[in-house]
């Protein structure tokens, strides 16, 4: 399922999947659920440009077969974008075709997936550096600089 | 012990981001059923909350329960939350016995009465209290002297929940739930043969962060055991177009065709593993091709059978039809002939007959 | 802790349903030796025909209704027909029926989609619907009805709408709502016996004896 490969995840070595062909197959399983998601990427894409107005879509929430993930991707396409994150296993931001629509995908350690979320934003908050983190940051800077320093 | 480190300082210890911790909080969101928007709220609940103690009870189990909560993955941040409450006692994974242990529970619970989350896996014996005892003390002794200071019980697993299966046909122990034993705190079922790794967490997480979580009328989570597995079942389709597996590894099954004829109590079933799965959501029991067993569910080891499909009887009742075929036909001949000599003594006596006859 | 509505499907699969087998089958077996034994008033005239074919014939024909019979009756036959179909359908075509027999007699035959079943059982309710009002209405009808009427057509309305309600998950709790569906099925067994709901075994008997009276006078039927 292509679906699979771009989020990273490996194809699960058991179920009823046993071949590719059931691949192919479960690919047009869908749930008419796409479509809805879309129009209302669609309307938090206009809130977006009139007001600023951000939104988080979590694709877990609703009832999502392969089908309409391949629906998803081919309206959506790929973007300019791709940024990988190591948090506690991978995470993938990806800006879709249509700019201000990103998916952030969360694996976990195993690179199994966590969580599925469509973001409408100029920026998808997880890629900005958290306060805290830059604080911590700041630290570790002030100790290294002061080994440093100190080595000289 | 309780009450010390909160979960900022056991992140920077373990040299965990808050950006993993955002991600953390936004899966969690997702498992929890809540919506994207109350990340934040999560984020902020799970860093002021306090760490509690919790107290974790094993009575007649199988460590299953323990198994699945403790071993299915790498550490991940869910380890870091059970870091976050202080496991003050649990027979699997504490590195006290005897004497040493029992005194560090009871220490704990005096220093953190009325508000230690107690925890139980396994069912409690009610016919003997030999039957199950941990240091001389017996499992019913235990349960109500810990619920006592207890803030709240989660019940851990279908023994704990429902009494699993100790209590199956014909419980030779006596065994009860937990909620058969305790009526004054409030309890958290959490069921499951074993429940889902993540469900526990999610439950454990929400009550830290929100408090205990809304229940159900059997005291299960709404959040994740309010739909059942045939609702969410991604074989549905099959089901609906009449498209049935009559047998293992028959064409239907490698298929991926409906398991309803080989027994799945998907349809009676609350739970949430169509959704979120098992093993990180990399199947289900259902995807790997077993029916479901019910496990969520009281009773479920006497549902009539796990092959047996949902609509067939459950008894023997091949004996009883083949006896009633037999009981019938003989009643039947000996009351045709009864009939047949009344029929001949009142053909002989010239009795007559009328409409009102014909009407009895 | 028991879950109430657990107990109540547990109870309707087990001593539930072997209660309920035993009136019916013995009930049946009863009846129909009892009809068997009693037989007939042997009729010493010589045979002009012969009543054994006109007798199996009579069995398939009287299926089809005489002409101008629906135009008299039209409720009655065409929501006869309609009910009659309709529940064949959605008894014997729905998979988890057919596992049933499949457990019993180790038979099994193809079964049709939900949506065959559902529109099904949908006719079949409302022309019981239409067979229950036009009962009522009708003076004649009316006069002749006795409780046995009433209480068969309810329990045959019962399971059709129990089951609809039960797979369709309309409302209740769903082991509740499959529990009540199978007690109401259970009912209907108890009561085949005793009502004229006998009728499903015994119109073989009645067309036979019918058709092998006429028969023997040599004459169609």
């Amino acid at each position: 399922m292509d679906c699979n490969t771009q989020n990273g995840k490996t194809p699960p070595s058991s179920g009823a999947s046993s071949d590719g062909a059931m691949d192919g197959v479960m690919s047009f399983v869908a749930t008419g659920n796409a479509s809805p998601l879309l129009h209302e990427i669609k309307h938090a894409l206009t809130q977006l440009i009139n007001d600023g107005s951000e939104n988080i879509i979590d694709l877990g929430a609703i009832p999502f077969a392969p089908g309409d993930d391949r629906i998803l991707n081919d309206i959506l396409g790929t973007g300019e974008v791709h940024a990988v994150l190591s948090l506690q296993g991978e995470s993938h931001v990806r800006e879709t075709g249509v700019p201000g629509v990103w998916r952030v995908d969360h694996l976990d350690e195993n690179g199994e997936q966590q969580s599925r979320f469509i973001e409408i934003t100029f920026m998808p908050n997880i890629l900005k550096t958290q306060r805290e983190d830059a604080e911590r940051g700041l630290e570790t800077l002030a100790e290294r600089l002061g080994t440093l320093d100190d080595n000289r | 012990m309780a009450n010390k480190p909160m979960l900022p300082e056991l992140m920077k210890t373990h040299g965990v981001s808050r950006r993993a911790f955002m991600k953390y909080c936004a899966s969690l969101a997702s498992v929890m059923a809540l919506s994207p928007a109350m990340v934040p709220r999560i984020a902020e609940a799970l860093e002021n909350a306090k760490r509690p103690s919790v107290i974790w009870l094993s009575f007649q189990e199988c460590t299953g329960c323990t198994e699945s909560i403790t071993r299915s993955h790498a550490p991940t941040i869910e380890d870091l939350i059970f870091n976050a409450v202080s496991l003050d006692y649990h027979h699997t994974l504490q590195a006290a016995s005897g004497h040493a242990a029992e005194a560090a529970r009871e220490q704990a619970m005096k220093e953190n009465y009325g508000e230690y989350v107690l925890v139980v896996d396994g069912s409690i014996p009610l016919d003997n209290p030999g039957y199950s005892c941990i240091a001389g003390i017996s499992n019913l002794d235990m349960l109500k002297e810990t619920a006592a200071g207890a803030a709240a019980i989660v019940s851990v697993g279908t023994c704990a929940a429902f009494g699993g299966i100790a209590h199956a046909n014909p419980n030779p122990t006596g065994a009860v739930a937990v909620s058969e034993i305790i009526k004054d705190k409030p309890i958290i079922n959490v069921p499951g043969c074993p429940p889902i790794p993540v469900v526990m967490t999610g439950v454990l997480a929400h009550f830290l962060t929100f408090g205990i979580p809304e229940l159900d009328e059997l005291g299960r989570p709404k959040a994740f055991y309010g739909e059942s597995i045939h609702d969410r079942c991604y074989r549905r389709p099959f089901y609906d177009k009449g498209k049935f597996a009559e047998s293992f590894d028959d064409e239907g099954a490698r298929g991926g065709w409906c398991l309803y004829k080989l027994g799945c109590k998907g349809p009676t079933t609350k739970s949430a593993c169509a959704t979120v799965k098992w093993n990180n959501g990399v199947s289900f029991p259902i995807e790997a091709g077993h029916p479901c067993l019910g496990c969520t569910e009281p009773d479920f080891w006497d549902n009539g059978g796990f092959y047996k499909p949902l609509s067939v009887p459950a008894g023997d009742y091949r004996k009883m039809g083949l006896a009633a075929v037999a009981g019938g036909a003989a009643v039947g001949v000996a009351s045709a002939l009864l009939s047949k000599a009344g029929k001949a003594k009142a053909a002989k006596a010239h009795e007559t007959v009328d409409a009102h006859d014909l009407e009895k | 802790m028991n879950n109430p509505a657990f107990d109540l499907l547990m109870w309707a699969r087990g001593p539930g349903f072997d209660i309920a087998l035993i009136i019916f089958v013995a009930g049946i077996v009863l009846r129909i030796t009892e009809i068997i034994i009693l037989g007939r008033k042997k009729d010493m005239a010589p045979a002009k025909g012969s009543p054994v074919a006109q007798g199996i014939k009579t069995i398939f024909s009287r299926s089809f209704p005489r002409p101008g019979l629906v135009k008299f009756a039209p409720i009655t036959y065409i929501g006869g027909y309609i009910f009659h179909l309709g529940f064949f359908v959605a008894f014997l075509f729905f998979a988890p029926h057919i596992a049933i027999f499949e457990d019993a007699f180790g038979i099994s035959w193809p079964n049709a989609g939900r949506v065959i079943i559902e529109s099904a059982t949908a006719l079949a309710v409302l022309a019981l619907i239409a067979l229950i009002y036009s009962r009522m209405t009708d003076p004649v009808r009316k006069a002749l009805t006795t409780f046995d009427d009433y209480l068969v057509l309810i329990l045959s309305a019962l399971p059709l709408i129990t089951g609809y309600v039960a797979v369709n998950k309309l409302f209740g709790d769903p082991q509740m709502m499959l529990a009540i569906h199978i007690l109401c099925v259970e009912a209907l067994m108890i009561a085949f016996p005793f009502t004229k709901l006998m009728h499903a075994v015994s119109f073989v008997f009645a067309r036979y004896y019918n058709g092998s009276i006429q028969g023997r006078k040599g004459a169609e039927s």
